[in-house]
């Protein structure tokens, strides 16, 4: 068979799918969404601070149970900035976002970068987050991180 | 040079139709925390994990890499397996083969199913897009196909059906763990319960629950310092069969796979009356009517005998043969567990923790999964090596 | 993706007041790239062209297989036969369906009742699956024989045969 008589057929799938997001996470995304606030759990045996918070520590495996506020500040350990558009961003490119650790947090986040001059973006910069108006219990309550 | 491994713990959530308060990671968790306090071992003694899952169902890639922490995988050797239905039981099968390789000596095997996240029946339409999704009509669609050539071909009635049913949820009354309890189920309630697609009744069919099942495998120089009574595996098999459901004739009647599978199995181990030599089978039936067609697969009575076999009460929890003590896949079914579960099931009847459901004087166990079509695994359990 | 389904849930035997639990409701929506390989674009041309139906022959032990593939697994044979299949066939297993299953294509339920069976057409060692005209089942046995009702326009698709509608024979 010859490469250009192929037949390739075009398919679309589209189905509903919903997600429980647990006990733990909905907590974390109900204190978003009703006090702008950001929750993370420490695990009782090692100490680690988990943001996103989780029920186990995944490294001992432990039950976590103990909330812990961190800030709505921390520190950018690395980001990128995406010149390319495809179906479901959440804002239009370029699009500027990073790894960021919240003061407190032993471990890292990724978010939007906003406010921020795309050519002066550095990894170690101070970065607070900046909450949507109305608010629904998702991640994407923070609208993006600004350089402090 | 073949190792022995036994099945030393098991741990399962408590299983049902929506775990709101639990993401799949933290479902898996649970099992796995649970198996582990069965065997009184911690994380950091287990040396490899297989976990399994029917991704399509949740939509959602990579489960292997989103539960891995809930199952104890960090930073451990990690592998994940997806044979469909039967995810569950070559995961199983899978965990033998690591723990018997002399490579590991702790195995944990974990297996989960959210099918409230997702569209069960929506998963099951994603195959071949020219010829199946049109029609794709779910498990149910395509098993009340072959129901219909099965009845016409051995005879079975919806009664007989009915009262396999019955069966499964009378037992699962026994298990703390399953999803179903229908205290007052009979057959007359089997047959007047809606009708999904010809002849299948809800009642018939196996619900769709939200779970996680976990066993850990130790190799034969640790068995019994963690196990008083190990579950040896004996002989484990898996058969595959061709992809499209038109290429079996009367599928139910004929499932190649089984019957190989037991012909292979029954060989290896001088099984020449199953239903005198087992003292407990755990197989997957999706539906009533399968569990009908399996019995003469199996070989637990002659071909078109079936129906006469649940009449008879052999399977039932006082005959010869009780069959899903547990209330099998008819009364707990989140599909990526379903076949761990099997073999957990199993394994505590020879541990003689199985508390209510337990058979008394248990040594050996038949344990089998079934997935889409006509997959295949088998695999039994012994007190003694 | 958004969240705009929450479901309050009460804490199970507790007295507190009703925990929030949050879900996430995911479209996905997605296309999909298919190469059917060459012996289905044999049969598609055939399908299209001129509404055939190919099914692929193995020369070793004889069987047609609809839908044709590349090998026998039986003889694991490579296969390089092809037979003409007739769009009459034999009804091997019928029944109706209630459950208003989702439609992967469209995302929405299709309606019921509707009836479907495993067809063997005349020439084929296999069935298919597909829809019957038909939704009453007192009409349906096994065994009936059918016939393919197509559309005016073929778009190369399985649904360019509407359904399959029993016949006398």
């Amino acid at each position: 068979m010859k490469e250009e008589e192929a037949v390739i057929l075009s398919t679309r799938i589209l189905l509903p799918f919903t997600y429980s997001v647990g006990r733990i996470a909905s907590r974390f995304f109900i204190e978003l969404r009703d006090n702008k606030k950001i929750m993370g759990v420490k695990c009782p045996k090692c100490g680690r601070v988990l943001v996103p918070p989780r029920r186990y520590c995944g490294k001992c495996l432990s039950e976590t149970s103990e909330w812990v506020e961190v800030g709505d500040k921390g520190t950018l350990v690395a980001y990128t900035v995406r010149y390319s558009s495809s179906p479901n961003l959440p804002k239009e490119p370029p699009l500027a976002y990073g790894i960021i650790k919240l003061d407190g947090a032993d471990t890292n986040i990724v978010h939007i970068l906003g406010e921020v001059d795309l050519d002066a973006i550095k990894p170690g910069m101070r970065v607070q987050a900046v909450f949507k108006e109305e608010r629904e219990g998702s991640i994407l309550d923070i609208d993006h991180f600004k350089p402090i | 040079m073949k190792r022995n491994a036994a099945i030393i713990a098991t741990g399962q959530t408590k299983h049902q139709s929506k775990r709101n308060d639990a993401n799949q990671a933290e479902m898996v968790f649970e099992a796995a925390r649970r198996a582990l306090e069965d065997a009184q071992l911690e994380m950091k003694d287990i040396d490899a994990v297989i976990t399994d899952n029917m991704e399509l169902f949740e939509g959602r890639a990579l489960p292997d890499m989103w539960v891995a922490e809930g199952a104890g995988a960090y930073m451990k050797h990690q592998l994940k397996i997806a044979t469909g239905g039967t995810s569950g039981s070559s995961a199983v099968i899978a965990g033998y083969y690591t723990a018997a390789s002399g490579l590991f000596d702790l195995v944990m095997v974990v297996g989960f199913e959210k099918h409230s996240d997702g569209h069960t029946f929506a998963g099951m339409t994603l195959t071949n897009p020219f010829w199946d999704r049109p029609i794709a009509s779910a498990a149910p669609g395509n098993f009340a196909l072959s129901i219909t050539e099965y009845m016409a071909s051995r005879g079975v009635t919806q009664e007989q059906a009915a009262m396999v049913a019955v069966k499964a949820r009378k037992n699962a009354l026994n298990n703390p763990y399953a999803h179903l309890h229908i205290p007052d189920i009979t057959v007359e309630k089997v047959l007047n319960s809606r009708m999904i697609a010809y002849p299948i009744h809800l009642l018939d069919m196996c619900p769709q629950s939200d779970g996680a099942c976990a066993i850990i495998y130790a190799s034969e120089k640790k068995a019994k310092e963690f196990c008083e009574n190990p579950a040896w595996v004996k002989a484990a098999i898996t058969r595959h069969d061709t992809p499209y459901l038109g290429d079996h004739i009367d599928r139910l009647a004929t499932i190649r796979t089984i019957r190989e599978c037991s012909r292979i199995i029954y060989k290896k181990l001088g099984i020449t009356d199953p239903v005198k030599q087992f003292d407990v089978a755990e197989i997957y039936e999706p539906v009533s009517y399968a569990e009908l067609a399996w019995y003469e697969a199996m070989g637990f009575c002659e071909e078109g005998e079936a129906g006469k076999l649940i009449e008879d009460g052999v399977t039932s929890m006082d005959g010869e043969l009780p069959v899903n003590p547990s209330g099998g896949v008819l009364s707990t079914n989140p599909v990526g567990a379903s076949g761990v579960i099997r073999a957990a099931e199993g394994a505590l009847q020879i541990h003689g923790k199985a508390g209510k459901r337990q058979v008394p004087d248990v040594e050996t166990v038949l344990v089998h999964g079934y997935g889409v079509y006509t997959w295949c695994d088998m695999m039994v359990l012994s007190s003694h090596l | 993706m958004s969240v705009n389904e929450k479901e309050k849930e009460k804490g199970k035997g507790k007295e507190e007041d009703e925990e929030e639990l949050l879900r996430v409701s995911i479209n996905m929506d997605l296309e999909y790239r298919w190469s059917g390989g060459s012996y289905f674009t044999k049969f598609y041309k055939a399908w299209k062209e001129e509404r055939k139906i190919l099914g692929s022959k193995c020369s070793s032990c004889g069987r047609v297989y609809l839908p044709p593939r590349l090998l026998c697994a039986k003889c694991y044979k490579k296969i390089d036969e092809w037979a003409e299949i007739s769009d009459k066939g034999t009804v091997r297993a019928y029944t109706v369906v209630y459950q208003p299953f989702i439609d992967p294509r469209t995302g929405k339920p299709r309606p019921v009742p509707y009836g479907m069976a495993l067809i063997q057409l005349d020439g084929a060692d296999t069935t298919i699956n597909y829809f019957l005209e038909e939704n009453d089942l007192s009409k349906m046995r096994i065994g009936m024989r059918v016939q393919a009702v197509w559309r005016d326009e073929i778009e190369g698709n399985i649904t360019d045969i509407k359904y399959f509608r029993i016949i006398e024979e």
